[in-house]
């Protein structure tokens, strides 16, 4: 039995047309198959017009409302990635432009030479630095040098203030802000 | 009302929040209902709602003021949800590699949730549940918000014809689904009959 047009008829609908309402009585009368076929999407199609649209939460425009600046935040936070992201991949492109540009042209034993020299040269100065130091220490009063130590150790002693008041007044504005 | 959306519109386009606002208290429930439809969980349509919203908030400079709002807020929401609904259905690791988990289908609801829905609402969800996502979008558009098939062609961003060919699938489906849950207690009910009954 051909079922085609009267299953679009009964799913779809017909055109109204008086000659395919009879038609599809007179088909659905002898096939079992579209009879069930029909009263199955009667079925279906009743419980989805009769199935009321859901309201929403009764809160719902509150929440849009503190909702709104957490997305604000998201998205800030999210732009700030990428521009971040974006300066660093920046930078990189800059790096490997530059070496592509400098390499061929520096070898890589010169490279080590002169940071090698360049060292050596700190460490000689910083030799020097020490031995003056050394012989000002030799050379000047003991009182001077307590005067120097004094001031060290106040120096010193007042950073170490600073740093435990800064501690204890982050600690406070944490507490009172729980 | 119509006059006054489109006033709120006008202004939520220049970034007036309290005009927005008032277009989130207008369209909510459609909203939220399309999204209930479409994933069967109060939780996750509304954040899905929400989304919705804010997505819409974002695009509020691209909204073409010749199209209906209705049918624009409609489309994010099917597509946000469509979107969901694909993600659901992708496992995260390898179900062998955890075989003492009962996972069970991801896009039904779980039985605590299942219970939280009321009785007709469980029953049209099971039935709509089967659908395709795109084809439950199209259902929910045709039944629910009246939406015509070229309207629906426009938020799916499909053919014509395809929606046609999606509904009368998702219709044929529906019913076959219908006619399954008529047959299948008698079936049951007769494995256990004795047979001299």
């Amino acid at each position: 039995m051909n079922h085609k047009p009267f299953e679009s008829w009964i799913i779809e609908g017909y055109s109204g047309n008086p000659a395919e309402k009879e038609q599809l009585e007179e088909h659905l009368a002898v096939c079992p198959q579209c009879s069930k076929l029909e009263k199955s999407w009667n079925m279906a199609r009743h419980q989805l017009k009769t199935a009321p649209v859901k309201k929403a939460p009764a809160n719902f425009v509150g929440l849009w409302q503190s909702n709104l600046v957490r997305f604000r935040e998201k998205q800030k936070r999210k732009q700030a990635r990428t521009l971040l992201a974006g300066y660093i991949a920046g930078a990189l492109v800059a790096l490997i432009a530059l070496s592509a540009v400098l390499l061929p042209k520096i070898s890589l034993i010169s490279v080590i030479v002169t940071a090698t020299s360049a060292m050596v040269r700190l460490i000689e100065s910083i030799k020097q630095v020490w031995t003056i130091i050394l012989s000002l220490v030799k050379v000047a009063p003991t009182t001077t040098i307590l005067v120097i130590a004094a001031m060290v150790a106040g120096w010193i002693l007042l950073a170490v203030l600073a740093w435990a008041v800064s501690v204890w007044k982050v600690s406070v504005k944490k507490v009172v802000a729980k | 009302m119509v006059n006054l959306d489109r006033e709120w519109i006008d202004k939520a386009c220049k970034g007036d929040d309290e005009a927005f606002t008032k277009l989130v208290e207008t369209y909510q429930n459609p909203v939220y209902n399309m999204c209930f439809r479409m994933l069967g969980e109060a939780g996750a349509a509304e954040d899905a709602a929400q989304e919705t919203f804010w997505r819409a908030y974002q695009n509020m400079k691209k909204y073409d003021p010749q199209r209906s709002f209705i049918t624009w807020i409609l489309s994010i929401a099917a597509h946000y949800c469509i979107d969901q609904q694909r993600k659901r259905r992708i496992p995260l690791f390898e179900l062998d590699e955890f075989p003492d988990f009962d996972l069970g289908d991801a896009s039904l609801p779980t039985p605590e949730k299942q219970l939280s829905l009321n009785e007709e609402d469980a029953a049209l969800h099971s039935l709509i549940n089967t659908l395709q996502p795109i084809d439950r979008a199209a259902v929910i558009m045709k039944y629910w918000h009246e939406c015509s098939e070229e309207e629906i062609s426009e938020m799916l961003e499909l053919s014509v014809s395809a929606v046609k060919s999606r509904l009368h699938r998702a219709r044929k489906q529906l019913a076959n689904m219908i006619l399954d849950k008529k047959v299948s207690p008698e079936n049951e009910r007769r494995k256990y009959e004795s047979q001299a009954l």
